[in-house]
């Protein structure tokens, strides 16, 4: 997500077409347009329930976007349900009370049955002895179920009805902090839209659950696939010691075994409330329309008192961390460095570190590492790994054969300690200013991804306007604060390194071994 | 054109119903260059920067066989080697401290190169853009680099098994040898000279052999193509000579292939025959691709094996457009190795089905809704539809191609369909691909025809 963090998305200087005195005309009591010319035009309107809108009008195409962000991730998975999160958003296609069942009375006299089935089938599989003949019984009972709900099941209706419609770029995404869910649609299908997604959010039927499950399995079992996921993966779980950003996004394998759709209604119920959304449209509406429609179809979206929660916070490092991944791949490496989180002053000279490092071809790593020794693949940086939370700087990198993981570390340590004494040129500082404001400028184009950003930033940060307001916090930085925060983080004593190779036997079988 | 967006599939009864949409989208206008150079533009005042896009009528297939890999060196080198008037370490300076960008890509057919500036350095990176296309100077320093970085990305090629999958299925489809199904390998690669870039730039790289597509706060048509006519107009036009490209012979009869690899998901992929562009046969090919399996969350193939089995994460079935020779039609699947066999029988099923039986009226008649109605989103910005049209130029498309666009998807009917779909779709003699451990698979592989085993290299 490095756009929608460092460089997210923001307009400077040109407004959209549109005339601002007359798109405040005949907006509601309670609604506000943004009038400050260094942000774009949008209209900010709260309902009563505490559902957040925002709203920007774009009228090239007849297209509007739209996407809702909750405050709900990983980290909110409660203890031994990780993924739980991730296996709620998959399940969020899976319809409402009327929507894909014919039947939802009925249907849900079979949703009972399939829930009781499956929690005495999670119960026997965790016997320390298992019973198999139980197990096998029980399994066969919950495919029947399954079976039996079919009947009342109209398959994948919600998805279809968008498809229909003319859906472009139907999406949904969990990470640690934060769940969203985006659609674009032509403009005439504003209504359907607001009908569709309030139906979702309050009246959702987690049906198809335990297969589901299965898919999210499936998914899990792909990215063990790939190298560079799991050295990442790897790379979080061995930095974070008890913070939940050491789980995968994912969850553990054996977390989503267990998990349930009694999890997941409770889940629903204690994050999934207005009080904890945002919801944005970008595009060819009216934003008097669009706060007219919200009224009228998310108001009796019930608010909740949203629980204080508190997760344990990651101790002070107090060893460097080393480890071999092994994996039938080329070699790579990740570095992690603690970071002290968004809350701190400090994050804006991080951000400066990571790109005076890795911003570009001018930037410090391509220039020595990948052109001067020429030891590199690539090699880049990021100054966190999350928002909501303090999390990790990290560094990612892959050496050029002949040359090693172990010689990248050490000409990376060189980078990162000529940082600490040679502080960056104004020149450099002025590049990712720029970059910045030509990044605020492209966030422009896209409407969906703009929607995203919007309801991603005000339910992260607070602040819509979090990332227009980024480019004054990086001017403020001076090349001595960047050099200050190098030597204050990228320290051995909160340093992670992972090293992914070839398993022993096949590195010597090819004759590499190290 | 205006397109009108509704519904002819009733919405369940308690949605709303959508008022009409009527939409005229503007064309850009079309201006050729003395020397042949083509340039699409259309005027985007909302944002202060400028896109351009040229594509060139290159590409991997036309690579000698001893030296694959040219081509797309050639355009790295555009982007990475410096120009006769900037040397490339100045370019990086100028584009980055700007906020601007210069990037390439390349395909089996075309080459496009896109320019993004902010308006007030439109002329500044204009310069540079210009003189990269006309007058790459190919340093011999970026040169090493960015080859070595090639190998090295051969060496790495099979890390990701789930992404190796498709390239290695259509190795086998094509043959090793032919354009549309070989590799860049290390010998090939070592055996290129900047004499070859050279060479090569100066036989594809011609105005005549290229397509601007330009938008953005650029002030007027005539002011920006003075711009360009400055730099491009004596840019030498010159006949270019496009080798012949062979057809592929696809062999008919069921092959298996496994790569045999321990890894936790298996990954399947079937190819068969596919059509050439431009043949009308896209558009009922479209729709039943569209029922069948296109990606996406609604599909015969997501409907079966992912939400009803839940054997699969990603399942989807997708077919090539735009090669000159036959292109192909490929279903794509990650599946526990475990149950690996219900996957690929469903999928074989479901192929065939598509031969067997016509689409039913509400499967046809949603697949056009869906077509139609998400159409007005190749317009969505102006930078869309001039980048479109220079595409479509490109590849030869008439003209109109996206203004009858939606007339030759409305004409689509049950037994078009189904005849496109019965001339196209042939399971039975589908290649199947598959990189997984075999030991842990439910079924042995050679319950689906002659297995060749391949070693990964």
């Amino acid at each position: 997500m490095r756009l929608s963090l460092f460089l997210p998305c923001l307009l400077l200087f040109c407004q959209p077409a549109i005339a601002k005195d007359a798109a405040g005309k005949d907006l509601p009591a309670g609604a506000a347009i943004e009038t400050d010319p260094k942000y774009p035009p949008v209209v900010s309107y709260t309902l009563k329930n505490g559902l957040k809108l925002l709203i920007l009008e774009k009228h090239f195409a007849p297209t509007i976007s739209y996407s809702i962000a909750f405050r709900v991730g990983n980290v909110d998975s409660p203890q031994g349900k990780t993924g739980l999160a991730h296996l709620f958003e998959h399940v969020a296609f899976k319809g409402t009370k009327t929507i894909n069942t014919n039947n939802y009375e009925k249907e849900k006299l079979v949703l009972e049955k399939i829930e009781k089935t499956a929690q005495a089938l999670i119960a026997a599989e965790r016997k320390a002895a298992p019973d198999k003949a139980l197990v096998e019984k029980l399994k066969k009972e919950l495919a029947d179920a399954e079976k039996e709900g079919d009947a009342y099941i109209v398959k994948d209706e919600f998805s279809q009805i968008y498809k229909n419609i003319g859906q472009s770029g139907l999406n949904a995404a969990t990470s640690q902090d934060y769940t969203f869910y985006l659609v674009s649609l032509p403009s005439n299908q504003l209504e359907t839209l607001m009908a569709l997604e309030s139906d979702r959010f309050k009246n959702p039927v987690l049906r198809e659950f335990y297969r589901e499950r299965d898919v999210v399995t499936e998914e899990q079992r792909m990215y063990a696939t790939q190298p560079d996921r799991s050295l990442m993966n790897e790379v979080m779980s061995t930095a974070m010691m008890i913070h939940p950003y050491r789980n995968p996004i994912g969850g553990w394998m054996d977390d989503i075994k267990t998990l349930t759709r009694t999890d997941a209604d409770k889940f629903y119920g204690e994050f999934y409330v207005p009080n904890n959304a945002t919801l944005a449209i970008v595009g060819d509406a009216k934003p008097a329309e669009v706060i007219r429609l919200a009224e009228k179809y998310f108001s009796t979206w019930k608010p909740s008192s949203l629980g204080y929660k508190a997760y344990t916070e990651e101790p002070p490092q107090k060893s460097e961390k080393r480890f071999n991944l092994f994996f039938n791949a080329k070699p790579a490496l990740r570095m992690a460095f603690h970071n002290p989180g968004y809350n701190s002053p400090d994050i804006y000279a991080l951000m400066m570190v990571s790109e005076v490092l890795s911003n570009g071809k001018t930037g410090r790593f391509y220039r020595s590492l990948v052109e001067g020794k020429q030891l590199a693949l690539y090699a880049g940086s990021y100054h966190a790994t999350s928002t909501r939370y303090p999390s990790l700087f990290v560094v990612a990198a892959a050496p050029k054969a002949p040359h090693t993981v172990e010689e990248l570390e050490t000409a990376i340590w060189e980078e990162l300690e000529k940082l600490k004494t040679e502080p960056p040129t104004a020149w450099e500082l002025e590049k990712i200013v720029n970059n910045h404001e030509a990044e605020m400028v492209k966030s422009m184009e896209s409407s969906l991804e703009l929607a995203q950003n919007l309801a991603l930033s005000q339910q992260i940060s607070d602040d819509w306007k979090f990332d227009w307001k980024l480019g004054a916090e990086l001017r403020k930085v001076k090349p001595e604060d960047v050099s200050k925060a190098a030597a204050k983080y990228l320290v051995r004593g909160n340093y992670t390194i992972g090293m992914l190779r070839q398993p022993p036997a096949a590195a010597q079988a090819k004759g590499d071994a190290k | 054109m205006a397109l009108t967006l509704t519904s002819a599939w009733a919405l369940p009864p308690h949605l709303p119903k959508a008022p009409k949409l009527e939409f005229t989208p503007p064309k850009g206008e079309r201006r050729v260059l003395d020397n042949g150079l083509t340039i699409f533009l259309l005027k985007d005042p909302t944002l202060p920067a400028i896109r351009i896009n040229a594509v060139v009528r290159t590409g991997n297939v036309y690579d000698p066989a001893d030296k694959v890999g040219l081509a797309a060196l050639t355009s790295g080198m555009l982007e990475d080697g410096g120009s006769a008037s900037y040397k490339a370490d100045e370019i990086d300076k100028t584009l980055e401290y700007l906020g601007a960008s210069i990037s390439y890509t390349i395909d089996n057919e075309d080459a496009s190169f896109s320019m993004f500036a902010l308006k007030k350095d439109l002329d500044k990176v204009l310069d540079i853009y210009a003189d990269i296309l006309v007058n790459p100077a190919f340093e011999q320093e970026k040169f090493e680099i960015l080859k070595k970085g090639e190998l090295e990305m051969i060496l790495r090629r099979n890390d990701d098994p789930g992404r190796a999958a498709t390239r290695e299925a259509l190795r086998n489809f094509y043959g090793k040898d032919h354009p549309y199904g070989r590799r860049t390998e290390l010998a090939g690669l070592e055996a290129i000279t900047i004499a070859d870039l050279k060479a090569h730039h100066a036989a594809y790289y011609r105005p005549n052999n290229v397509i601007l597509a330009v938008s953005g706060d650029y002030g007027s048509d005539e002011e920006i193509l003075a711009k360009l006519n400055a730099r491009f107009g004596s840019w030498q036009k010159g006949e270019v000579k496009f080798p012949e490209i062979k057809a592929p012979e696809l062999n008919a009869g069921r092959k298996v292939y496994l790569v045999d690899k321990d890894i936790p998901q298996t990954f399947i992929v079937l190819t068969q025959k596919g059509f050439k562009r431009l043949d009308p046969i896209e558009f009922p090919l479209a729709l039943t691709n569209d029922v069948l399996g296109a990606p996406g969350l609604s599909s015969r193939l997501v409907d079966t094996v992912r939400t009803r089995k839940g054997l699969a994460y990603t399942v989807y079935s997708r077919f090539s457009k735009r090669s000159a020779q036959p292109g192909y039609i490929m279903a794509y699947c990650g599946t526990k190795p475990e149950t690996y066999s219900q996957a690929l029988e469903e999928i074989l099923k479901q192929m065939k089905r598509v031969t067997t039986e016509k689409l039913s009226d509400q499967e046809l008649s949603e697949a056009k809704d869906a077509k139609i109605n998400s159409f007005v989103f190749t317009f969505k910005t102006p930078f869309d539809i001039v980048g479109q049209r220079a595409l479509f130029e490109i590849f030869g498309y008439q003209p109109d191609y996206l203004e009858t666009y939606v007339a030759n998807v409305a004409a689509v009917t049950k037994d078009s369909a189904f005849a496109a779909a019965s001339s196209l779709f042939d399971p039975d003699n589908a290649q199947i691909f598959v990189i997984g451990n075999s030991k842990k698979f439910d079924k042995p592989l050679s319950a689906f025809g002659p297995v060749t085993e391949l070693k990964e290299d």
